[in-house]
């Protein structure tokens, strides 16, 4: 799987901590169509080198920093990790009368102004979604030693 | 320039949309075919602006309120 903190992702992670930027308290989960399915952007990445999904009826999906699951172990001993929600999806709208490809999910800080992250699906497989579909994605970070 | 589609929060606690427990967002709304597999009922019982169309929750059918 493609994945990475672009500069602006790092920038978020190293203004909580050490740096004392304003507390992020949620963020957002989106759907980008643009790249491919097993590649994302590089180091400068933003959002403005990607493409959101418009398909009928979607919208950005709010996590709430609270709803992360408990750190732990990124097997085997690679890490730290953390699962929204214990692992509960994150479940998109409905597709209405137009669908799209995925290639996968990103990461907004809440005010949408910053990338934090950018990761293809895990099986490096699009999402065709078609009308009636639904998309589920069970959101993980991980912090590599 | 193309003008942002208005989203909508689904205010029902028992919908998947989102995750668990948090509201969850959607633009558009519910078609009326999506309104006939949500609630079960004939397309002629069915109410536009109320029972599908803009601002009413593809995923389960709840009308939605327009977030600022």
């Amino acid at each position: 799987m493609a994945a990475i903190f672009p500069d602006d992702g790092l920038d978020v992670l190293l203004g909580q901590w050490p740096k004392n930027d304003t507390r992020e308290t949620t963020a957002n989960l989106c759907l980008f169509t643009s790249q491919t399915a097993s590649t994302v952007q590089g180091h400068t990445g933003n959002l403005a080198g990607l493409t959101e999904t418009t398909y009928t009826s979607y919208a950005r999906q709010s996590l709430a920093t609270a709803t992360w699951g408990a750190l732990a172990e990124y097997p085997t001993n690679a890490g730290r990790q953390t699962v929204y929600n214990s692992g509960t999806p994150v479940t998109f709208p409905t597709v209405g009368a137009t669908g799209a490809t995925i290639n996968g999910a990103f990461l907004t800080n809440g005010a949408n102004t910053k990338l934090i992250a950018q990761a293809n699906f895990s099986d490096l497989t699009a999402v065709t979604l078609a009308t009636n579909d639904v998309l589920k994605v069970t959101p993980t970070v991980a912090l590599t030693h | 320039m193309a003008t942002e589609p208005t989203v909508y929060e689904c205010p029902s606690t028992q919908c998947a949309l989102g995750t668990v427990g948090e509201p969850g967002y959607f633009t558009s709304g519910a078609t009326l075919e999506q309104a006939v597999m949500l609630t079960g009922k004939p397309t002629d019982e069915l109410n536009e602006g109320t029972d599908y169309g803009e601002g009413v929750c593809p995923n389960c059918g709840t009308l939605g309120t327009a977030v600022p």
